[in-house]
Formats: C-alpha cells, sequence, structure tokens
C-alpha cells in the first residue's frame, strides 16, 4: 500500500515536471522571439503561458515588456502590476510600471504613512498570508506548550512568546487585511485603449466628461449594466465606462 | 295596374316632384362677394378680408373654399356670422367669413378668389387688391416718421382717429446692415402720450419667431416701467417691452418679425341730458357706471435688415468666428517636471457672439502631450454691445525635460468693425521643465524596420529588459489565502492547543484528587504487574508469577478502592467489595484466585503451567471486568 502511495506521488510529481519542462521551454522561445524583436510572436507564447494557470512575475513582466515594445500601453501597464503583485520587491517592474502608467495613477501618500505604505507595497498577498500564518502557529503551539509544561520559569517564557506573537499577529493582519482588501475585495481595472471617453452616465449618449489615457487604473463601482460599469478614478472622479475598455486587474 | 290604386297615387307623386322642385335653388338667388378693409395699409398693419354669402332664400348656404393667402399671415379666423331679413313675407339670409391679415412686406398685393358649389356649379368671388404702403401713422412725430410706424387698429373709429400719433410702438436694432454671425441687440418700445388712459398691456398673437437667427432674451418686461420722453415738445411715456440680441444666420434682406400689443383704453360713454340744468354741472359728469374699456391693437414698425455676407474669398484658417476680439495665452505655472500636468488656457475677450466662437487650433506642441480640453464662456452683455470672452483650457503633460515652448498661437477671425479678416497671435511661452520622479513614459512616436522585418515602435524613453529565469512554481489561481490546505494547516496548532488543555487539565485533577488518579492509573499498573508476571510464566518461575499476579490484583483493588496496596487482606477485600454491591459469584472468583496465588507460592511442589496460564488468563477477566465496574 505504501509503495503505490509513493508511486503515485511520483507519477504526479513527473506530471508536474513535464509540464514545467513544456512551460520552460515555452517561456526560452518567447525570450528568443523577442530578442530577434519578433514582439508580437513572444507576446503571443507569453499569452499561452498565462493562460495555463502559470502566474509568475517573470512571465507576466515579459509579457508587459512585448505588449509596451508593440505599443500597448493599456496591456502592458496591466501585466506589470498583475506581476508586481506577485513580486512586490521586484524593482525592473516597478520601474517599468512607473514608466508607462500615465500620472493619474499616482496618488500621493501623506508622509506619515509613507513607512506604513512602502512595508504594505513590499510584500505580496501570499507573503503576508505566511507570515500571518506563522506567526499564529507559532502562537497556538505555545499556548499548548505553556500548558504541558509544569515549571514557572518555562511558562513564563512560553507566555512572553505567546504576548510577541499575538502583537505581531495583529501587526501583520492589519495588513493582510489591507492587503485582501486592495487585491480581492476592491475590484481594479486598468484602461487598455487610449483616448479612451468617460461619459456621465451608462451610455454613449450622455455626456462625455473626460478622456482617459491607456494604463489608467480605475476601481468598478458598480455592477455591469447595459455592457457599462461606473468607475472611480484615484483622484475620486467618477464616471461610465464600456466595459470592453478595462480589463479586470483581479482575474 | 288598378285604376283605382293609379288614382290615389298620382296626387302623391305630384306633391313630391313639386316639393324637389322647391328644393333647388336657383344659381341666380346667390350672391358671393370678397372685400379688404382697408385696402390700404401699412407693414405688419391688420386688416380684414371677408366673403359676403347672400341669399334671397332662408336656405341653408355652402360653406366657401378659402382662397391661398400666400404673403400674407393669418392673424385669426375665418370667424363667421349671419343675419336674416324678413321684408314683405320674404326671408333673405346672409353669412360673412372674416379673416385677419397682416403682410410685412410693402407692395401691392391680389387675393385670389374664394370659390362656393352652388346646384352642382361652381361660382367664384372676384379678385381683392390689398396695397402695402411704407406710410406709417400720418401724426407721429415728424423725427420718427421715417420708421413707418403704424396706427392702432380699433373697430372704434374715433377711437382709433383720437389715439393716432399718440400710441406707437417702435422696432429698434443697434444694427441695420450686420454681418451673417455678427450679434446686433433688436428692442420693442411702447410710447404713449401722456394723458392717454391706457388701462393694460397684453402682447398679442402671433409672438415673434425670429427663425432666420440666433437669439438670446436680454429683456422680457413682467411690469411695465415708464419713463418720461420729450419728442417735439410733447410728452411720452415709453416702456421697454422687449429686448433680444439676434445673431443673423442667412444674408440678404431679412424682415425682423413685428410684434402686437394689445391694449386697453379707457373711454366715456356718451352722458345722458339730465332733467334739469342743475345735474348737468360737471361735479355730476363723473359716473364710473358710464366708463368701459376699449381694446385697441398697436402693431410695432417692420424693420428690414441687409445682412450681408463675409467678404469673399476668405483666408484658409479663418476659423468661422465674426467678432471684436483679443486672444491671450497663459499657462497655470511658471515651472514644472514631468510628472506635472500643465494647463494652458487661451482667451477670446472681446464683443460679439461669443458663446458660438470655435475653439482654436492649436500647432503642434513638441514635448508636450495634450490630454484633455474644457470650454466655457463668460458673456457681458452691455445695451448695445453683446460680447464676453471665452476660455479653452488644454491639459498638456510635459515629455521631455528643458526649457521648453509654447509657441505663438494664431486664429484668424473676421471683424465687422474694421471689415476684414484679422488673424490673432498669442505670444509665445516659455517654461522650464525638470526630470519628475518617474522616468519618461514611453511615447509612441512612429515605426521603422527591424532585423526581422517586423514593424516595431520607437520609443523615447527604454524601458528595462526581459528577465530570463522563472520559478514556475505558482501553477495555481487561487492565492494561499483562499486554498483549502492552507486553512485545514491553520486548524493544526488549534487542535494541538485544545489538546494540550485537555491533558493539563487533566493533570490537574489528578493531582487535586489522590483517589481518582489512583483509579485512573490502577488498570495501568496491573497491565504491567501482569505483563512481568507473564514474563515469569514464560521463564517458568512460578514464585515470581504468582508474587506479580497477588500484587497485580491486590494493586488493583487497593488502587481502585484507594486503599493500602500491601495491607489490604483478603477479608478487608471481601469486605470492600460487598459493600460496593459487588455480586458474590464475582467476588468468589477473586478470592479464589487470590488465595490460590498465595497458596502457590508457599506450595511445596511446582504448579504446572497450564494452571499458572489458567490462572493468569482468569487474573486478566477480573481486572478487565472490574476496570469496568470500580
Amino acid at each position: 500500500m505504501l509503495n503505490l502511495c509513493l508511486l503515485a506521488t511520483l507519477l504526479c510529481r513527473a506530471e508536474i515536471d513535464n509540464n514545467t519542462v513544456g512551460v520552460r521551454a515555452q517561456f526560452d522561445r518567447a525570450n528568443r522571439l523577442y530578442d530577434q524583436q519578433k514582439y508580437t510572436k513572444a507576446r503571443e507564447i507569453y499569452e499561452e503561458i498565462v493562460r495555463t494557470g502559470m502566474r509568475d512575475p517573470v512571465v507576466l513582466y515579459n509579457l508587459g515588456n512585448s505588449c509596451a515594445r508593440m505599443g500597448d500601453g493599456g496591456a502592458s501597464v496591466l501585466y506589470y502590476s498583475r506581476a508586481l503583485r506577485l513580486a512586490p520587491r521586484d524593482s525592473d517592474i516597478r520601474e517599468n510600471l512607473s514608466r508607462l502608467e500615465p500620472p493619474i495613477n499616482k496618488s500621493k501618500t501623506f508622509f506619515l504613512l509613507k513607512p506604513l505604505a512602502w512595508v504594505e507595497n513590499h510584500m505580496s498577498l501570499d507573503e503576508w498570508t505566511l507570515l500571518c500564518s506563522l506567526f499564529f502557529i507559532f502562537g497556538f503551539t505555545a499556548s499548548g506548550f505553556r500548558l504541558l509544561f509544569r515549571t514557572e520559569k518555562i511558562k513564563h517564557l512560553f507566555r512572553t512568546l505567546i504576548i510577541l506573537s499575538g502583537i505581531f499577529l495583529l501587526l501583520s493582519g492589519c495588513f493582510l487585511s489591507l492587503k485582501i482588501y486592495e487585491e480581492l475585495v476592491v475590484q481594479t481595472a486598468i484602461v487598455m485603449k487610449p483616448d479612451t471617453l468617460a461619459h456621465s452616465g451608462p451610455g454613449s449618449q450622455f455626456e462625455e466628461l473626460y478622456k482617459l489615457p491607456a494604463g489608467t487604473s480605475v476601481r468598478i463601482i458598480s455592477k455591469p449594466r447595459k455592457g457599462w460599469v461606473r468607475i472611480r478614478l484615484k483622484d475620486g472622479r467618477s464616471a461610465y465606462l464600456p466595459l470592453t475598455s478595462i480589463r479586470n486587474l483581479n482575474t | 295596374m288598378n285604376m283605382n290604386k293609379l288614382k290615389y297615387l298620382l296626387p302623391g307623386i305630384l306633391t313630391v316632384l313639386i316639393f324637389l322642385c322647391g328644393m333647388a335653388i336657383p344659381a341666380q338667388d346667390i350672391r358671393f362677394n370678397a372685400s379688404v378693409d382697408p385696402t390700404s395699409v401699412s407693414p405688419g398693419e391688420e386688416f380684414t378680408y371677408s366673403l359676403r354669402i347672400f341669399s334671397d332664400s332662408a336656405k341653408s348656404l355652402p360653406s366657401p373654399n378659402m382662397p391661398e393667402f400666400g404673403d400674407f399671415e393669418i392673424i385669426s379666423g375665418p370667424n363667421t356670422s349671419q343675419s336674416f331679413q324678413f321684408i314683405n313675407g320674404n326671408m333673405s339670409r346672409e353669412m360673412t367669413y372674416s379673416t385677419t391679415l397682416r403682410c410685412l412686406k410693402p407692395g401691392e398685393y391680389t387675393i385670389a378668389p374664394a370659390t362656393i358649389k352652388v346646384g352642382g356649379r361652381e361660382i367664384k368671388s372676384e379678385n381683392v387688391q390689398v396695397r402695402v404702403v411704407k406710410s406709417g401713422s400720418s401724426k407721429v412725430p415728424a423725427s420718427l416718421k421715417d420708421e413707418n410706424l403704424p396706427s392702432p387698429s380699433s373697430a372704434n373709429a374715433n377711437l382709433k382717429q383720437y389715439l393716432e400719433g399718440k400710441i406707437f410702438f417702435r422696432t429698434e436694432a443697434s444694427k441695420k446692415n450686420p454681418y451673417v454671425g455678427e450679434p446686433f441687440v433688436a428692442s420693442y418700445t411702447l410710447y404713449v402720450q401722456k394723458g392717454v388712459p391706457a388701462s393694460s398691456v397684453n402682447l398679442a398673437e402671433p409672438l415673434p419667431q425670429f427663425k432666420e437667427f440666433l437669439k438670446e432674451d436680454l429683456y422680457s418686461a413682467k411690469q411695465l416701467n415708464f419713463r418720461d420722453v420729450e419728442i417735439e415738445g410733447k410728452t411720452y411715456q415709453a416702456a421697454l417691452i422687449k429686448k433680444i440680441i439676434l445673431v443673423p444666420t442667412k444674408t440678404g434682406k431679412i424682415i425682423l418679425d413685428p410684434m402686437t400689443l394689445n391694449i386697453g383704453i379707457i373711454v366715456q360713454q356718451n352722458k345722458r341730458r339730465s332733467s334739469h340744468p342743475f345735474f348737468d354741472d360737471p361735479f355730476f359728469s363723473f359716473d364710473p357706471f358710464m366708463r368701459n374699456t376699449e381694446r385697441v391693437l398697436v402693431p410695432s414698425s417692420v424693420l428690414e435688415l441687409d445682412v450681408k455676407p463675409l467678404p469673399q474669398p476668405q483666408p484658409e484658417n479663418f476659423s468661422g468666428t465674426v467678432g471684436d476680439y483679443n486672444l491671450s495665452a497663459t499657462l497655470d505655472r511658471k515651472k514644472a517636471t514631468t510628472d506635472d500636468l500643465i494647463t494652458l488656457t487661451l482667451k477670446l475677450e472681446g464683443s460679439g457672439a461669443v458663446e458660438g466662437a470655435l475653439e482654436p487650433k492649436l500647432p503642434s506642441l513638441e514635448g508636450f502631450e495634450v490630454y484633455e480640453t474644457k470650454a466655457r464662456a463668460e458673456k457681458k452683455i452691455t445695451s448695445s454691445d453683446p460680447g464676453g470672452a471665452k476660455v479653452f483650457d488644454y491639459v498638456l503633460r510635459p515629455q521631455k525635460t528643458g526649457d521648453m515652448a509654447i509657441p505663438s498661437i494664431a486664429y484668424c477671425i473676421f471683424n465687422p468693425g474694421k471689415e476684414t479678416y484679422e488673424t490673432l497671435h498669442t505670444e509665445a511661452i516659455y517654461i522650464p521643465i525638470s526630470e519628475g520622479s518617474a522616468r519618461a513614459p514611453l511615447i509612441i512616436s512612429g515605426t521603422s524596420p527591424s532585423l526581422s522585418g517586423e514593424q516595431v515602435v520607437e520609443i523615447n524613453a527604454d524601458i528595462n529588459y526581459i528577465k530570463r529565469k522563472a520559478s514556475f512554481s505558482r501553477n495555481r489561481r487561487l492565492p494561499f489565502i483562499l486554498s483549502g490546505w492552507f486553512l485545514t494547516i491553520q486548524g493544526l496548532p488549534i487542535l494541538f492547543a485544545l489538546i494540550a488543555f485537555i491533558i493539563a487539565r487533566r493533570r490537574e485533577a489528578m493531582e487535586s484528587d489522590q483517589g481518582l488518579a489512583r483509579r485512573l492509573r490502577a488498570k495501568g499498573l496491573a497491565g504491567k504487574r501482569l505483563k512481568a508476571a507473564s514474563v515469569a510464566l514464560k521463564n517458568r518461575d512460578p514464585d515470581s508469577f504468582y508474587a506479580e499476579l497477588s500484587m497485580a490484583l491486590r494493586g488493583f483493588f487497593g488502587d481502585k478502592l484507594n486503599r493500602k496496596t500491601h495491607g489490604i487482606t483478603i477479608e478487608e477485600l471481601k469486605q470492600l467489595l460487598e459493600e460496593r454491591g459487588i455480586g458474590k459469584e464475582e467476588i468468589s472468583s477473586v478470592i479464589t484466585v487470590l488465595e490460590t496465588a498465595d497458596a502457590a507460592r508457599y506450595a511445596p511442589t511446582a504448579p504446572l503451567e497450564e494452571e499458572m496460564r489458567e490462572h493468569f488468563d482468569v487474573a486478566c477477566k477480573i481486572i478487565q471486568q472490574f476496570g469496568k465496574k470500580l
């Protein structure tokens, strides 16, 4: 029985490895095409890799580069933004995104909150989740051990560890909550086409308010209605955009 | 046919024939004529076109087909009236159809005949001639004679004669020969000579439409504010009725729509002669019951404008804007970075229809990207010169660093005052642009052939190159926090803590209650001793075997009953078990094993292995059985 389980595990692992090998080969091929300046084909292969479910920041970054070289500013900002969510400390992704996204995406942070914003933005959702989980596990395990041990000194030590775990859990929990809110609760989208017209109502017959450049980050604040959706910009202005002109950052 | 029947039928047939003959109206009994009153009118003055149908019999009269009035505007009608006359036993009937018309253009006009159908024949009225002459009232002040102010019209001829020259309604325009697109102000003012008892003033239908103009109302009187005006020694009370800005949209001769006022004039009826001269005193002449109001219609003068077309040829860069303007350009800041947005404001200020001014075409702004454009108009209107300012805001984003220039912006307009086209220029504006915190963005500036032959986009600011190393470890769609196995793992430390809690509580209970502790561990300890006994059994050591067996049983019952293990006797054990309600047979089995174990230890001969094994099994069974009961 044990042998069968081991065999099954090995087979699964082999399957995963085969898939990874195939994806790696595709990735290398796409990189070569990029080197040859065949950006359209390179983009197609990168997109194919992403469609398989591979959430790799490097693939998304390279895909963003291909879109940028093709002049598709909206798509490049979209893929850079997705890559940044997975690898927030990657300076290349940050720099390229900073260069390509329109100024309207840049919001000013109150100077006292800047260090907190820096900390929050330099770890991904998964990293914050693991950190919280670590403090959580540590805290409960320490609680269990404190109950089992009789010696006062050891009990005192574990109590200190429990308190520290609780504080760090609370802090990391706050950051995790913010991250969950930003990445899972709030629907963020990127405007894909340049000079997209924002209207005052859900239809092109409503007054045109202003144009949005490609790459503008918008927050979706209503459900789609007749192919239109209400959005809010970072400066607080709201308007309606056609659903076809934006792509959700979360998917 | 039976002759008797024919005799009765014949009178009836004759009666019907006579009746039918009587029904037919001979055409020579109908008279039909058309007329106008008056036959000569001023432009805009109303007149009445009447159709009369007269019959010598009282028979019903056919309705006429009205003629086409063409250049005439129908003010009201046709209104009908009829009258009957009975002379020498003969009744005659007359129907009159009256239509009120007016014409704005001077000239001689002919109204086509109307028709009626009588007895299968069509009868036409005569043509009617109307002269529309720019004569106006002859009694108006001499300085206003050129305006051809029409006289008030009233059914009361005496009143009409009395009011002539005393009430008139002027149309004035700030410009009589404007260019197309050039605004001017039209005003309508009522003049009433002091002493004329006017009681109420209302606008009469139809109201002017100004179809050939763009219009904006400046003033519409809700309440008349009269001011005294001296004209040729006479004092008039003048009140502005309406003021409007008009922008002609067509060229050529255009007649400004006139207006008509319906004014109530208080008149005195003829005083009755009293029975005694004493009552003819003027003191008695005031009699409120002898006063009434008569309505008169006062049309405004008709003003003809000659709208001039813009001179040809028009410059290629002509914006379409007409007026006397200045153009200025300003930026909302004196310096900026590549992160900032700059607003370029172009202000077109002056006199003209500023709201309709078109957006200036920006030249190529090198180093700037135009994000959005907004326009707003600030109107300022004086009594004769409409104007104001129109502001165009352009939001720009700098793309390069250095001393950047907004070049001079040209805007070609037509100045009606100078009667020429002129190009307005703004001054060039220089602004230093420094590097922002973010790098310059990607700018798509063109295409160039690449090595592969594929068209690529040339970019001004470079981006970091692609990466080669990817881990491909994230083959999942959900983040950790939403995955099932992750949540399961979080449950493990909770489970551990729970178990530790239970253990700690049990330990505390055992430490506080010794009897409980002994009961809880009795089976375990007995088990150890039985294990030792089984080892002794294997080694065929009956002394050790029975010693361990006895200790296992005594220890077990001592722990379960919370008695001293070593000192417990069989009798004491028996008593304790009886107190616990254990059955005699069970007690007996326990006693038997204990006695056997004690006896075997001191027996001279060694017991058989089967016996020892049997005793072992019984002891195990007892411990198992009493483990649950005690």
